[in-house]
């Protein structure tokens, strides 16, 4: 009988120190314990803005600014970037964009480098380095039989000749397969991007885009 | 008495010699013993192949042996592709055609190591091995697999421990009793009734009489024991390689390595604003309207983000009204559209007209301010060195300990960049009118801390 009682010391000693020593994480997608947690300033009680949140009707912390409104800005050549957009999502508006958009923009040097840096990141994946659609997600769908994300090479007969409002419109709206880049990128910015663009319609500026033509993939 | 105490005095010594051995055998078994081949394959290899006959950026290896006619020359393509293909191998060459030229760079690796790598992919890998995300181009993280042999271990000892007291006390009563009976032929005192405590009483008694030992014994178990509390405390709220499922088995190797994404193109607003932000599924549809399948995954992935944004698959235009739209009609269109894949409508049914909730891999605790504008676009900060090779990692794992230290120490050694830097253009101004040329800056390193970067109120306000 003692010995029982002895015995059931000697298992809950050890039955403590297993959970001590084994304890893990019973939520697997949970980053663990932290000292306080919301009774400290750790947690407080603001919203984040990846949050749920009841107040708004649509449940998102983050909320698209209040149509017809601009930010407060000194910055009178970001103010493009607050206008709306007159050209409807139509044909008859990508007719007139074609011929009428026309960009604001002074084509300075820092404008164009700052037109590679951004095609670099938002573009080349599928346009290629030197718009001779030949980017690696172009290259690596090729091999799938995935001829889906393939553009024209900008200096191809189908893009050459391109206006620079219909290379804007093609980043506001998208283009059959090619997605909208409003959301990622400003109007400011990317019209430097289609500064740089169109110098790469002119083709084979540099000796080394004869041979990405050879390389890609028609 | 003394009886009594060499009783005891066995007693701990046989527990002492049976917790050695356990503790020893316990951790051989721990290290085991590892698979050469495969931790050669898994360092060099297995980003480009997989040991079945999968293909991934090269050729599936199951099986290779056979393709070769010589070991030798297989030998010698691992040691240098390059260089064997300039021997006009017919069956190279042609390999290395039907690959898109791509080249499978050169590894200076031992005839024994190559043996050891063919041999592993010889024996193969369990089945699982296609399931993807498993065996991906990143490997196999071994962390959660160590700790849980880790804690396989600790729990062996202690059940171990457990057993051995149960026995010893019960081999003690034995003899005890034995004892107890001979005592009284002979006439001498018995042995006291026992008391659930008298294991401690005698444990003390011993130490008594041992005062050095038990004192050097005392000091190394509470020095020892400190330190591990230390240790526990601290890492309380420092989440390392914390890894979350998501809800969409999203891959940066798939995404980041194969098809060259700039981590911008997805958290484009790491330049802009102090959350580098995770990217919506209007993002993903720039490619995903017209990639629908995955190699790993097929369709049973992607499909979730077409559930949770409202794109008609079939028909390949988004639906109308979809929020508002009859769930039934929606799932009909899935089912129908995952008929090849069973198990994947079930598996992506809840994500049907939700938004996707991606599980938060770092979380700052609230009253830090941390933004990426400025390490990213004034700092010029890599994401790299903050998030370690995210290219790599089939799932987002956290590198960085995210811990106060952490931060400062970068501070510290860090210099500001200020060569064409937009953000110190007026600032550089101001001082050059108003201190002549900028003296500060000659001859030493122009850190973040000089700018203020370990004042508390620069990162907890
Ligand atoms: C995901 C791949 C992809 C990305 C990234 C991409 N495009 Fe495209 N782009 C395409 C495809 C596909 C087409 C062909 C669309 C068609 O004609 O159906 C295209 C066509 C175009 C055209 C020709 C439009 C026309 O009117 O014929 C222009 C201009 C263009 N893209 C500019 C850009 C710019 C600028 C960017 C970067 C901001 C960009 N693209 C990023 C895939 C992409
Ligand atoms: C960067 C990617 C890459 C890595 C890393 C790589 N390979 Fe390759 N491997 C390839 C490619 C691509 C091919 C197909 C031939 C070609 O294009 O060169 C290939 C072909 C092979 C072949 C011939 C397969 C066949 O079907 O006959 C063998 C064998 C091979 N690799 C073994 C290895 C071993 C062993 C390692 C690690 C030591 C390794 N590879 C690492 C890309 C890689
Ligand atoms: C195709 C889009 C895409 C690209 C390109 C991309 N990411 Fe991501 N990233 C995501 C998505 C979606 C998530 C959220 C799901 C997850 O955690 O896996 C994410 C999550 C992350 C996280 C974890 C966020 C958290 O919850 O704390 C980090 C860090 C990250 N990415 C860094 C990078 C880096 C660095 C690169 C470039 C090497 C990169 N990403 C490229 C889409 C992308
Ligand atoms: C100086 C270190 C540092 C650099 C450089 C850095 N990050 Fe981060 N990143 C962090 C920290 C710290 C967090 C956690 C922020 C929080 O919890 O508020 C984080 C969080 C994130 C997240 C989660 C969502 C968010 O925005 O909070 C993503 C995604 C991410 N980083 C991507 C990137 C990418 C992409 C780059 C490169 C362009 C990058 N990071 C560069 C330190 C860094
Ligand atoms: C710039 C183009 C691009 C973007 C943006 C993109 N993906 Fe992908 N994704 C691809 C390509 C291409 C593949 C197919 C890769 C292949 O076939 O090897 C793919 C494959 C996948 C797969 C299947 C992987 C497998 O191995 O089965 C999933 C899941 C996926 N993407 C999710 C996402 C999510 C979620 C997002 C948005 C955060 C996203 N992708 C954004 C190009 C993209
Ligand atoms: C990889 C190095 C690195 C790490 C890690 C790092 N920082 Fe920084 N941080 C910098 C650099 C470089 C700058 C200076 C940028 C500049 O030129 O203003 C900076 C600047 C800052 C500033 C602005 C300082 C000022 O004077 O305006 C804050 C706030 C800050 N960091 C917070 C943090 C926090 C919080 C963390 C940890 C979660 C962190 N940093 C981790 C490199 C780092
Ligand atoms: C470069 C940014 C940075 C600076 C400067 C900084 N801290 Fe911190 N501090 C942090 C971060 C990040 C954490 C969160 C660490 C964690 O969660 O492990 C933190 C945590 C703390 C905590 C712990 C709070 C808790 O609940 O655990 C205290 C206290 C603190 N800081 C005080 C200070 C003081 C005092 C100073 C000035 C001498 C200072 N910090 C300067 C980044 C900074």
């Amino acid at each position: 009988m003692k010995m029982n009682k002895l015995n059931i010391s000697l298992m809950a000693i050890a039955a403590t120190a297993l959970l001590l020593t084994s304890c893990q994480k019973k939520d697997k997608n949970s980053p663990g314990y932290e000292y306080m947690g919301e009774f400290d300033m750790y947690r407080t009680q603001s919203y984040k803005a990846y949050e749920d949140n009841n107040v708004f009707p649509n449940g998102l912390t983050m909320q698209n600014q209040v149509e017809g409104t601009i930010p407060h800005s000194f910055d009178r050549e970001k103010m493009i970037n607050y206008m709306p957009f007159p050209y409807p999502n139509t044909l008859g508006g990508r007719d007139s964009a074609i011929a009428f958009l026309k960009n604001p923009l002074q084509k300075t040097e820092a404008n164009m480098a700052e037109g590679e840096r951004l095609y670099n990141i938002y573009c080349i994946a599928c346009h290629g380095k030197k718009g001779m659609a030949d980017g690696p997600v172009v290259k690596l769908l090729d091999k799938r039989g995935n001829m889906g994300l393939l553009p024209p090479a900008y200096s191809s007969d189908q893009a050459k000749n391109a206006t620079e409002g219909q290379i804007f419109y093609a980043t506001q709206y998208g283009k059959g397969n090619m997605g909208p880049y409003n959301a990622q990128l400003s109007a400011f910015e990317r019209w430097q991007v289609v500064m740089y663009v169109q110098t790469l319609q002119g083709g084979g500026t540099s000796p080394d885009s004869t041979a990405a033509q050879n390389d890609s993939i028609h | 008495m003394s009886s009594e105490k060499s009783s005891t005095n066995h007693h701990l010594k046989a527990l002492l010699v049976a917790f050695f051995l356990v503790m020893t055998t316990a951790f051989s078994w721990a290290a085991g013993n590892p698979d050469n081949g495969k931790t050669i394959f898994k360092a060099n290899c297995a980003r480009c192949h997989y040991v079945t006959d999968q293909k991934m950026i090269g050729p599936g290896l199951a099986g290779v042996k056979d393709r070769w006619s010589d070991e030798a020359n297989l030998h010698k393509w691992i040691k240098n592709s390059q260089e064997f293909l300039k021997t006009g191998d017919k069956y190279a060459n042609d390999l290395f055609a039907q690959f898109n030229s791509s080249v499978m760079p050169s590894f200076n690796l031992k005839d024994e190591e190559i043996a050891d790598v063919l041999a592993y992919i010889e024996k193969g890998e369990a089945p699982v091995v296609t399931e993807g995300p498993v065996v991906g181009p990143g490997g196999e993280k071994t962390d959660s697999k160590g700790s849980t042999s880790r804690n396989i271990i600790i729990i062996v000892l202690v059940i171990a421990a457990i057993v051995l007291l149960v026995l010893a006390r019960a081999l003690s009563t034995v003899s005890r009793s034995m004892d107890n009976i001979s005592r009284k032929e002979t006439g001498e005192d018995l042995h006291p009734e026992r008391t659930p405590f008298d294991f401690f009483t005698n444990l003390w008694k011993w130490l008594g009489a041992h005062k050095k030992l038990a004192l050097f014994l005392g000091i190394i178990l509470s020095s020892w024991l400190s330190y591990e509390a230390f240790m526990a405390l601290s890492k309380l709220g420092v989440y390392t390689n914390n890894k979350p499922e998501q809800p969409i088995k999203f891959s940066h190797v798939t995404h980041v390595k194969q098809n060259g994404i700039d981590c911008k193109y997805c958290h484009s607003t790491a330049e802009k604003s102090r959350h580098a932000g995770i990217p919506s599924s209007n993002v993903c549809m720039n490619c995903h309207k017209a990639v629908n399948e995955g190699p790993k995954t097929k369709r049973s992935e992607i499909s979730k983000i077409y559930a949770a944004i409202g794109w008609n698959p079939v028909d390949l235009k988004y639906f109308d009204n979809y929020q508002s739209m009859d769930p039934e009609k929606i799932k009909k269109v899935f089912k129908e559209w995952l008929a090849e894949e069973p198990g994947s409508f079930e598996g992506m049914e809840a994500q049907i007209q939700k938004p996707v909730k991606w599980n938060q891999v770092h979380v700052l605790p609230d009253h830090v301010f941390f933004s990426h504008q400025q390490h990213v676009k004034v700092g010029k900060i890599d994401c790299a060195e903050c998030h370690g090779k995210i290219e790599e990692m089939e799932t987002v794992e956290q590198f960085a300990p995210l811990t106060m230290g952490w931060c400062i120490n970068c501070h510290r050694k860090t210099e500001v960049q200020f060569a064409s830097n937009g953000y110190y253009e007026r600032l550089h101004n101001y001082y050059k009118e108003h201190y002549g040329e900028y003296e500060m800056r000659k001859g030493q390193a122009f850190t973040v801390e000089k700018i203020g970067g370990l004042e508390c109120s620069k990162c907890h306000y």
